[in-house]
């Protein structure tokens, strides 16, 4: 019954409702952003190797094993022989059998020796496949295909000649300099650990050993490309493999067959429960940044606090009028409360409104520089953030509304300023 | 409960915790319907609480008081907040008026709170917007009407006469005015109070006018002297 006075009042003073409508909106706008950029970046991190049933790795931690074959983190310590890697890939149970090399670097960016059969097989978020920004897929040996951030960070283009280094320090002082790679393609940022590498065949990695003994060229062992052409390729060894399983009921079946194979001692995951463990680590620091915009909204809040109790002492006249009139103090009270309300109400639609707008700006860029997926959607348990910044709201207005109380209480008919 | 009379004090005695002796003391105190009375005292004497108490927003008394034949002590809160937006019209020294209303919305307030006032209005002016404007034309105020004036560009005196419309729609028994004419120079003053007269009298309701200047006092019925200090009031009163 009062709240279209209560519309004119704040119309009244509109300015600094205004303003506090704006702290409360920005504050929500931050809160609901972090809250989805956390959501989105768990979604992809989850989703890093999505199409993968299992990751298969010499005998070590289910951690490292997805540390250093999917996010190229650390080295691994024993490699898996390539007759391994035929008898699990033929197994007739298994779809498809992507292997990987890894070992070698270019200026800090990793170097993974795979099939061709990568491209088509590596899926990221819901079911993502990896696009070609410009140039093709490598086909021959000596031939690379970049991620963005590598050609972004280093400036190549299609056509560039790289040489690969031995080893993974971005100093390294062996270059494979006698065979110098030729870019044939760049891939579409992606936000994923592929974004990071350099794609090339495995006999790329074999081709740029050969003449290599235990990491060191042997002198007068070199060899030119012609010689190499008509060479077996064939790797010996090969670091992890990506299966998909033809169903996923015979994941599990194969995942115990590979842990308890014969030929040598080998691990096989599910990347989702590695990634699950692996989260348990990281995830802590997306729950500080969502503390840190908590505090945010706890201080738009405090704002409107202040914009209420200075309104209040302004106001006391009008309350002491609408009391003369036949106002119960509890009519005052609800009004003072309701206006807190109403203006949380109102920072939140415009919160809100900030966030979707945002969203749309930030998509593009957002993917392009971070290699961060935002989907243009709202946060899960978003009903559950509104809900409790408008009870705080609320419960910030029982104060001021508490100080109308005994203002109306103390000054009768004639109010005392 | 005779209905006669709109107030009715009996052995009043009211004092602030801090003080060390009462600030009101009335043995009995009458106004009867249609009736006026002015009350006079120097700054401090205790008119305002009186009227505090009056209407129902200051409790802590002893003895009793009756507005239109209810025995505010035996009431609730609520129930004598009611009381007080059906029976009582009140106009202050200053700062009638919320500044973000217009004129007709102000007066048209008072009906806000009361649905008895409200249809009485309706009745009379057959909106309630219509009996406010009725009224302020009445109180002289046609031009403000017409122009569509803004209740802040008002001239104090404009204000006041406002402030009496608003006391006076829907007929409330008993119109308590505090100090309504201490802004207005004196022309504007006798022409305030004879208007606010005439129309409280058109209305049949009460009056209780409340100032510290005793030249005024030929306008009413009776008057009521508290004393400055001395918690006191001279005798018997009845108007
Ligand atoms: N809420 C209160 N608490 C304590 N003392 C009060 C309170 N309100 C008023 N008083 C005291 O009661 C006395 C009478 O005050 P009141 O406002 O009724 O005087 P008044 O006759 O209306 O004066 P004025 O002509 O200046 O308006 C004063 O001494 C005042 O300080
Ligand atoms: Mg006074």
């Amino acid at each position: 019954m009062l709240i279209d006075l209560l519309w004119r009042s704040l119309l009244n003073r509109r300015g600094t409702v205004l303003l506090s409508v704006l702290t409360i909106g920005l504050s929500v706008a931050l809160l609901t952003g972090v809250e989805k950029v956390r959501q989105d970046m768990r979604e992809g991190f989850f989703n890093t190797v999505s199409g993968t049933d299992l990751i298969v790795g010499a005998r070590t931690g289910q951690v490292e094993l997805l540390l250093y074959s999917v996010f190229h983190l650390g080295s691994a310590t024993n490699n898996i022989r390539w007759q391994s890697y035929q008898r699990i890939a033929r197994d007739s149970a298994v779809e498809w059998a992507v292997p990987l090399s890894l070992g070698d670097s270019h200026k800090g960016f990793r170097v993974v020796g795979t099939s061709s059969e990568f491209f088509e097989r590596y899926r990221f978020g819901h079911q993502h496949q990896l696009q070609l920004s410009s140039g093709r897929t490598f086909q021959g040996i000596h031939e690379v295909t970049l991620g963005a951030e590598v050609a972004n960070r280093l400036g190549y283009q299609v056509g560039d000649q790289l040489v690969i280094a031995h080893g993974l320090g971005s100093t390294s002082f062996s270059q494979h300099k006698d065979q110098p790679f030729t870019v044939v393609g760049i891939l579409a940022p992606s936000g994923t650990p592929v974004d990071q590498s350099l794609l090339v065949s495995l006999e790329s990695i074999t081709a740029i050993h050969v003449g290599w003994r235990a990491g060191v060229p042997m002198p007068g062992l070199s060899v030119d490309a012609n010689k190499l052409a008509e060479m077996e390729l064939t790797p010996k060894e090969i670091t992890a493999v990506l299966l998909g399983m033809k169903s996923k009921t015979q994941v599990f079946q194969m995942q115990r067959a590979i842990n308890g194979f014969s030929g040598e001692p080998l691990l096989a995951i599910l990347p989702g429960v590695a990634l699950q463990e692996l989260w348990q680590v990281i995830g802590t620091a997306e729950k500080a940044m969502l503390a840190i915009s908590a505090c945010v909204v706890l201080a738009g809040l405090t704002g409107m606090l202040g914009v209420l109790l200075t309104g209040l002492q302004q106001r006391r006249r009008e309350l002491a009028l609408l009391r003369a009139i036949g106002a119960s103090p509890l009519h005052l009270l609800s009004l003072v409360v309701m206006e807190a309300m109403l203006l949380t109400a109102a920072g939140i639609g415009f919160g809100l409104s900030l966030l979707w707008f945002a969203l749309i700006l930030a998509q593009t860029g957002l993917y392009e520089t971070f290699g961060l997926y935002l989907t243009l959607g709202w946060p899960k348990e978003l009903w559950q953030i509104l809900a409790l910044v408008f009870a705080a709201g609320t419960l910030v207005g029982i104060l001021p509304a508490w100080q109308a109380w005994r203002y109306t209480l103390a000054d009768g008919l004639t109010p005392r300023t | 409960m005779t209905t006669s009379h709109t107030v009715e004090i009996d052995r009043l005695a009211f004092g602030w915790p801090n003080m060390p002796r009462a600030l009101l003391d009335i043995p009995r105190l009458q106004i009867e319907t249609g009736g006026s009375l002015f009350l006079r005292g120097p700054s401090g004497s205790g008119k305002s609480t009186l009227l505090n108490l009056l209407s129902g927003v200051q409790g802590g008394y002893s003895g009793s008081i009756s507005i239109c034949g209810e025995r505010l002590e035996t009431l609730s809160a609520h129930r004598r907040d009611q009381l007080r937006a059906d029976h009582i019209g009140l106009i202050f020294q200053q700062f009638n008026l919320l500044p973000w209303l217009s004129p007709i919305e102000n007066v048209a307030l008072a009906c806000r709170f009361s649905k008895r006032r409200r249809e009485k209005a309706k009745v009379s002016g057959g909106t309630v917007a219509k009996e406010a404007e009725r009224l302020l034309r009445e109180l002289g105020l046609g031009e403000v009407v017409e122009s569509r004036r803004r209740t802040s560009s008002l001239s104090i005196g404009q204000q006041q006469r406002v402030a009496a419309a608003r006391a006076l729609i829907g007929n409330p028994e008993l119109i308590i005015a505090d100090e309504p004419t201490s802004a207005l120079d004196s022309e504007h003053r006798d022409r305030f109070i004879d208007l606010l007269m005439a129309e409280t009298r058109a209305s049949g309701a009460s009056l209780l006018f409340v100032s510290h200047d005793a030249s005024l006092a030929s306008h009413f019925d009776r008057t009521l002297e508290l004393g400055a200090t001395t918690g006191n009031s001279e005798e018997a009163l009845t108007c």
